[in-house]
């Protein structure tokens, strides 16, 4: 059961509820959240978990994250999404605030920051693209050792959705999610072929996997990422040949407890605001 | 005149150490930092030569970083048949006293352009790993860096495969999102350093001055001209990193096209590669913000070491060191 937990965002207010829920699980204490652009801007995303969190607990970081992926989307994608940026583009879509109003620093500061203080028991929940993770990685080459697990929503064993078998979370930011398998910190992969059954409600299975105990059941895979432009770009390509040992320390999520999640997921819906502006 | 802050970001390497001194001794800069990166050897070993530079030349002052140990993606592959074990082997150098900066790379070069009250220009002679490092993690710093010129890649020529030059083919992730920033961009690639060479037969204009600098630089010649003739077949000392500074000091000096550029990273063929647009008329289209130098006027880039050799030499005079 993990104690402490820093949240990367990607969608704004629709995530909101997944933050409740994991702010109500008892023995639970969020260090830090983090926006990434995604279907909001990281700059609108940032504003709106400052207010989460000034709601919630006013000792709650909150970080700044990447406007964009780590590289060019390929010429023939063409996908839009939020983030038409690079993260390391010197242009910003001018929504973004200025640096000098995010109290708190940027993401990946926070993130080993908060990884030092809580002496390596600190699990990430991912909920959008993996870019901040990535910064913090190449930032901070001693992060892995900091980390006791990264809980993602993303990626697929089976068919995608922005792409036949792309997932939009890996698609905005393949390198990333690349940098992040290749890191040696365990993995759980909780896919689309998982949290689609539930619809908009898939931020809460990605929780639930990281906190509730029992409410995932995971088998240990052999995944990697295709960065290379074409039909599989962006596809998690997860070995799933059972003569094989699997290497790295990838847990791909087969399956999830209805029952051990609803009530939870249910309270925090409860809980929250209703719905806020977009 | 007022001067141009730089930073340098470097793997010394012989070339590298020979553009430190260019830029140590140019009118035209003013040099705020050196950081390390790995590629030419481990960081350990190229940040101690980056720190013997900045002895030999007097400039104890300057703050000396190391940057990450690894490239972003592939594991480092160092070039000891052309540098040597050390990583630049040749000249016998006491091990260096000048301390190295807590911070990392990245952290130097931010909390240095932060506090730069002018624009900062980056001049990477290396992989580019310290580059993306530091522009992924302070986008709100892009701003203050007035331009990046680099030595790396080539238009039609690599040497650690057909189209991939050492610095790019360390890390071209991180060339890649270097070059992706948006930020003006000069690149010094294969095509025009290798004709910034230094013939054999010329190293007798630094070996016959008996000046410390002097023979520091007759020194790494030697056993870089020594190693480019075995392991690549050239004539000489090709003076790639120079370009990169001797570039921002003495543009006149260098022929340029205006292009986009980037580096193909997805290929396995030609992973490493420069990606660019030379056909005629392509340098018309919209937001270009990069140019690549295509030809150097020889003799007058010699002329420009040969004098940034005296100047350091007369620096070193004035700080009461030995000649």
């Amino acid at each position: 059961m993990p104690h402490n937990i820093y949240i990367d965002c990607g969608g704004g207010f629709r995530q909101e509820a997944a933050v409740r829920m994991a702010f109500g699980e008892p023995g639970v204490k969020i260090a830090a959240l983090a926006s990434v652009f995604g279907e909001t801007s990281a700059g609108r995303g940032y504003r709106e978990l400052k207010e989460l969190a000034a709601a919630l607990d006013p000792k709650i970081r909150v970080g700044m994250g990447a406007k964009g992926p780590l590289m060019r989307q390929p010429d023939c994608l063409k996908l839009s999404f939020e983030g038409a940026y690079t993260a390391g583009d010197s242009k910003t879509s001018g929504e973004e605030p200025v640096f000098e109003e995010t109290g708190d620093g940027y993401a990946w500061d926070i993130l080993y920051e908060e990884a030092l203080k809580c002496g390596g028991d600190l699990t990430v929940i991912t909920l959008g693209a993996l870019t901040n993770l990535a910064v913090a990685l190449f930032k901070y080459e001693d992060l892995p050792r900091h980390l006791s697990r990264i809980v993602m929503l993303g990626g697929s064993a089976g068919a995608g959705d922005v792409l036949p078998f792309g997932e939009a979370n890996v698609v905005r930011d393949p390198h990333a999610c690349a940098a992040v398998l290749a890191s040696g910190i365990p993995v759980t992969m909780v896919g689309l072929e998982v949290t689609e059954p539930l619809g908009s409600d898939k931020d809460a299975a990605a929780v639930a996997a990281a906190l509730v105990p029992g409410a995932a059941v995971s088998q240990r895979r052999t995944v990697e990422v295709e960065t290379v432009p074409g039909k599989m770009y962006g596809r998690t390509i997860v070995d799933q040949r059972v003569h094989l040992e699997p290497s790295g320390c990838v847990e791909v999520v087969e399956r999830l407890d209805r029952e051990a999640c609803l009530g939870r997921w249910e309270r925090a819906q409860k809980s929250g605001k209703g719905e806020t502006e977009r | 005149m007022k001067k141009l802050p730089v930073i340098i970001d470097c793997d010394p390497g012989h070339d590298d150490a020979i553009a430190l001194i260019a830029a140590l001794a140019s009118e035209k800069l003013e040099v705020l930092g050196v950081t390390a990166a790995a590629g030419n050897q481990t960081v350990e070993k190229t940040e101690k030569n980056a720190r013997k530079v900045l002895e030999i030349c007097a400039r104890t002052d300057i703050p000396a970083a190391r940057g990450r140990t690894k490239p972003l993606r592939n594991p480092l592959s160092v070039a000891p048949e052309i540098h040597g074990d050390s990583g630049m082997d040749g000249p016998l150098l006491p091990e260096p006293s000048m301390p190295v900066c807590k911070e990392s790379a990245a952290v130097l070069i931010a909390k240095l352009v932060e506090e730069s009250p002018q624009p900062v220009a980056l001049i990477v002679t290396g992989p580019c790993t310290n580059a993306a490092v530091f522009l992924l993690a302070y986008p709100h710093l892009h701003k203050k860096i007035a331009k990046i010129s680099l030595m790396g890649g080539g238009a039609y020529l690599g040497n650690r495969t057909a189209l991939a030059e050492f610095n790019i083919w360390t890390d071209p992730e991180a060339a890649r999102i270097v070059m992706e920033s948006g930020i003006p961009l000069e690149v010094y690639g294969l095509d025009v350093t290798h004709k910034a060479m230094i013939y054999r037969q010329e190293f007798s204009l630094f070996r016959q001055r008996k000046e410390t600098v002097f023979q520091f630089l007759a020194d790494l010649l030697d056993f870089f001209g020594g190693t480019y003739l075995e392991a690549r077949h050239l004539p000489g000392a090709p003076m790639h990193d120079s370009c990169a500074v001797i570039g921002l000091t003495n543009p006149e000096l260098f022929t340029y096209r205006e292009t986009t550029i980037s580096v193909e990273t997805e290929s396995a063929r030609s992973r490493g590669a420069l990606t660019m647009d030379l056909r005629p008329g392509a340098e018309r289209q919209d937001s270009v913000c990069g140019k690549i130098a295509l030809d150097v006027d020889r003799e007058g880039f010699l002329k420009v070491l040969l004098r940034a050799c005296e100047t350091i030499t007369r620096q070193r005079r004035e700080k009461g060191y030995a000649s």
